[in-house]
């Protein structure tokens, strides 16, 4: 007999839509022609909540890295019409990819967080995207608890940052 | 004010333009204040990359007679570079903020991150 193999992780593929912890119905789509509207997004992101020199600052800086971002696969959390999150997947240029998630302050330690890098990761792992990493500031915790509870394992350190990564 | 410029050569970039960048920055502000520079060339202080970028940091600053001087500073960077700072009064330490991850997360980096902890004088990460 064979050994009993674990069921693979379902990760959700977007779109799908879900409620935050507070009622708010968010709906997880695929990033793509709504470049505007993260630009506006991202300009709503309070400077205090800036970590590692992102989000930039003004949309003459947003835009060309928008771009970058775009380089890869990337999920929009929607809220009636405003982007309220954003998480992408980065090439690296080593055949892994660097995710980023950013999600506006009033929708933190709401659930958010955490459906939207499930739902990038279903995304990436359905475009082929094979391993993930990412840093992130030592005190950041709430971030940190984000990143485990969605299967990323602390893979070392570089001074005052970690890094996390994990494969799909 | 008496400023204190440090500049790695980056192996990979020979004396790519990011490399002087701390360097431009402080050029850039001594048109208006009279400072007087001094740039250490740290880390990799031997080879191709460290020559190419001393000669353009030499001829960076030889539009500018007489404001300051470039010199390599061998060794373990982090001890020469503290040991520098405590032989003469610095009004300025200015290096570079480091590098940025594919996404533009920015990653201090071993040297910048150990100057701002532990160098005793102001400093500025020039990104």
């Amino acid at each position: 007999m064979s050994a009993v193999s674990s069921a693979p992780e379902i990760l959700p593929l977007p779109p799908f839509g879900l409620r935050d912890a507070l009622g708010r119905p968010v709906l997880m789509r695929p990033a793509g022609e709504d470049v505007d509207a993260l630009v506006a997004f991202y300009e709503r992101f309070d400077p205090a909540d800036r970590a590692q020199g992102l989000p930039p600052t003004g949309s003459a800086r947003i835009r060309p890295w928008l771009e970058v971002l775009a380089e890869g696969p990337g999920v929009v959390a929607w809220h009636e019409d405003d982007a309220v999150g954003h998480a992408a997947l980065v090439p690296d240029g080593a055949g892994a990819h660097e995710l980023v998630v950013f999600v506006l302050q009033g929708f933190r330690g709401t659930g958010i967080g955490t459906s939207l890098v499930r739902a990038l990761l279903g995304l990436g792992r359905a475009r082929g995207v094979i391993r993930v990493w990412l840093t992130v500031q030592r005190w950041n915790h709430a971030a940190i608890a984000v990143y485990r509870k969605t299967g990323f394992e602390r893979e070392g350190e570089e001074g005052l940052e970690i890094i996390m990564s994990r494969s799909l | 004010m008496n400023v204190l410029v440090v500049l790695e050569p980056d192996p990979d970039a020979g004396a790519a333009d990011d490399a002087l960048a701390p360097l431009d920055w402080v050029l850039q502000r001594a048109r208006r204040a009279s400072d007087r520079i001094t740039v250490l060339l740290v880390g990799l202080t031997t080879g191709a990359p460290a020559e190419a970028l001393e000669e353009r940091s030499t001829g960076r600053l030889g539009s500018w007679q007489g404001i300051g001087h470039v010199r390599r500073l061998p060794g373990e960077p982090r001890r020469e570079i503290l040991r520098v700072l405590g032989h003469e009064p610095w009004d300025e330490l200015v290096v570079s903020g480091g590098t940025r991850t594919p996404a533009g997360k920015l990653r201090p980096g071993g040297l910048a991150e150990y100057l701002l902890l532990n160098a005793p004088v102001t400093l500025t990460l020039v990104r």
